[in-house]
């Protein structure tokens, strides 16, 4: 068991070994799944997909290489569509917040910098959505893009306010397995407290802490 | 066991971390499994973020800040200088509007509509702060000074997390080609201590560059008086309270060899212990010479007459009265090394003047040597440009300085009840 562990992790490790020089990555960097499915010369048996069926044009933003590279790294991934059309939006979205950075720099009409902010402001709760962008990172942008928009400043905090209200979401629900594990926890350090202070051992106490934590939370699930 | 052996095995254990499904430019989590010895202060899973990009192999590793703590309120988050996170790290942190305070930092965001840098083409990653102990920590600890019948166990994990999450990038996303390691306040400090850590694991094949924001190590030689080296008191009570001196923690390994020229008697000793480790790479330092949240956490807590200061100004006066001391101890010593740059305007109006990368960098120019802003010395570092040395000096136009937008717009959050 060990030693399959240990060959499984020589195989995975092999092609992040090699340094990455421009002359392997071509136009794009190989990714790690792909690496690993493929082994670190392609020799391991994995169906060759055919090409995806689009062929969208080259979003802003990207070089037609890199474009094309995405394609052949997402061919055969049953994904693969979907992914394309998602990266495409992305860099279409972000190389226009780029281009009204840019115009807000420079200076250009106001109404062309309206235009510009009510696009990026309306797939701004998709970025979010997709973890394409953080919340404090969707909360900068959209900032930005209310001072294009609305000239008045109480108004533009009011709408900031509200925008944050309906597309910033509280934390999610605690980890379910934390309750138990604090329960327990409390019983270890109550048995332990209740000791004599000369017999309480401190390392022993973390050793039985340690292992209760590695049996609650196991391997890392999510 | 073998170094071999165990590194192998450290290996096979991370591949059973959830694997990176997510696709570029999205921000995925990674949850390090617990026999890692990763976790998080309440012993909750320690989780980090990644968002990769297909167009390059550099990569930008931010340390979050916030806080610390050697007492049960502090580490429970509360107080002004309560640790971050005392609940865990929540699945869909980044989404939250609680990620880093809320703050925006220009090497986590990609599409910041406020500032550019250039490792916003790289692979980012994220370090969320959970421990308590400036990511450095190697202890578990029970609390129970202020809530006797509830104790707190606070994992002090610093170390165990940024050493797994560090092994799990190098698995998962192989050797990056330049390295950049920053952080601000707490996260200043993780990134400088744990470097060689990350440095070691991700063994990477382009320039290496440490920005460390606001969380300076200070002079403090054993030897010497908290008169002489106002940071002694807080060094010698977070060596104990976070294991930095029992046989996994951070000085131990720092004088077994992984650090050239460190000083076990002086936490300080680290940055150019670091240099001299690394003399091909660059180690940048920041602050402002008017912080006010660094300082108070450095000091507050170990010398009375700030914590009974009568009223603003003679609070002021007892903390920069050591604080300045400080910077310019600090400064001398980091002269000494080729490989290393500082910069520290005077003030800027937020955040009681901590930080200058959180937000944007509007307000962090040194107009006295002609400098708009923090920008030229971070790309000067990032381009290996001459070493820059700046510290501005007493600046009161800083104080009624113009800042951007968002600067207000933060001012006015963080100051509505």
């Amino acid at each position: 068991m060990a030693a399959a562990a240990a060959a499984l992790a020589t195989v995975w490790l092999w092609p992040a070994d090699e340094p990455a020089t421009p002359a392997r990555l071509s136009a794009v960097a190989t990714p790690p799944s792909t690496a690993a499915a493929h082994g670190p010369s392609g020799a391991t048996a994995a169906p060759v997909a055919p090409a995806l069926q689009v062929a969208p044009a080259v979003p802003p933003g990207i070089s037609s290489e890199q474009w094309a590279a995405l394609q052949v790294q997402l061919r055969g991934r049953p994904d693969g569509p979907a992914e394309l059309r998602r990266l495409g939006d992305y860099f279409a979205w972000s190389d226009a917040l780029r281009r009204f950075r840019e115009a807000r720099l420079t200076g250009i009409a106001a109404t062309d910098l309206q235009a510009l902010a009510q696009t990026r402001d309306e797939g701004l709760p998709e970025r979010l959505r997709r973890s394409e962008v953080t919340a404090a990172e969707a909360r900068q942008i959209e900032s930005a893009l209310l001072e294009a928009i609305q000239p008045d400043p109480s108004r533009r905090a009011d709408q900031l306010e509200r925008w944050s209200t309906a597309h910033l979401a509280p934390p999610a629900a605690v980890d379910t397995r934390q309750a138990e594990f604090e329960r327990r926890q409390s019983e270890l350090v109550a048995a332990w407290s209740a000791q004599p202070a000369a017999a309480r051992d401190r390392g022993a106490l973390a050793r039985e802490l340690e292992a209760l934590r590695r049996q609650s939370f196991g391997s890392g699930s999510r | 066991m073998t170094r071999c052996t165990r590194i192998l095995s450290a290996f096979a254990l991370l591949l059973g971390a959830p694997l990176a499904q997510a696709g570029y430019f999205q921000w995925e989590m990674v949850e390090l499994p617990a026999a890692t010895g990763a976790a998080c202060g309440d012993g909750s899973p320690y989780r980090f973020f990644v968002n990769r990009t297909p167009f390059s192999h550099d990569m930008a590793v931010s340390f979050e800040g916030g806080g610390a703590c050697w007492d049960q309120k502090a580490c429970l988050g509360e107080g002004k200088l309560g640790a971050a996170n005392p609940n865990g790290i929540p699945v869909d942190y980044m989404q939250s509007p609680n990620v880093a305070h809320g703050l925006v930092t220009p090497f986590t965001a990609r599409n910041d509509p406020a500032q550019t840098v250039q490792t916003q083409s790289w692979n980012l990653v994220f370090f969320p702060y959970c421990t308590g102990d400036v990511h450095a920590g190697s202890k578990v600890a029970v609390y129970a000074d202020a809530y006797p019948a509830t104790p707190r166990v606070e994992y002090h994990r610093g170390q165990a997390n940024v050493s797994a999450a560090a092994q799990w990038l190098r698995a998962n996303l192989g050797q990056p080609a330049k390295l950049l390691l920053t952080g601000f306040s707490a996260g200043g400090v993780g990134a400088t201590v744990t470097y060689p850590l990350v440095r070691d694991a991700l063994q990477p094949t382009g320039n290496v560059t440490l920005l460390a924001d606001s969380g300076p190590l200070m002079q403090a030689p054993r030897s010497g008086s908290p008169a002489q080296y106002p940071s002694l008191p807080l060094h010698n009570t977070i060596r104990a309270a976070w294991g930095l001196d029992e046989a996994d923690g951070l000085v131990t390994r720092f004088s077994s060899g992984l650090l050239v020229g460190f000083d076990p008697n002086n936490l300080g000793s680290v940055s150019g212990a670091l240099a001299l480790t690394y003399p091909g790479d660059r180690f940048g330092y920041m602050l402002f010479t008017r912080d006010s949240n660094f300082s108070a956490f450095s000091y507050e807590k170990f010398y009375p007459d700030i914590a009974n200061a009568p009223n603003q100004s003679a609070y002021q006066h007892a903390l920069f009265s050591r604080w300045w001391p400080d910077i310019a101890q600090w400064t001398a010593a980091l002269d000494a090394y080729a490989n290393v740059s500082y910069y520290v305007p005077y003030f800027r109006n937020v955040n009681d003047s901590h930080c200058l990368t959180i937000i944007d960098f509007s307000g962090t120019g040194i107009e006295s040597a002609g400098i708009a802003s923090v920008a030229p010395f971070v790309d000067s570092s990032l381009d290996r440009g001459p070493p820059t040395r700046l510290v501005e000096p007493e600046n009161a136009a800083d104080f009624t300085q113009p800042l951007s937008i968002y600067v207000r717009l933060f001012n006015l959050i963080s100051r509505s009840p």
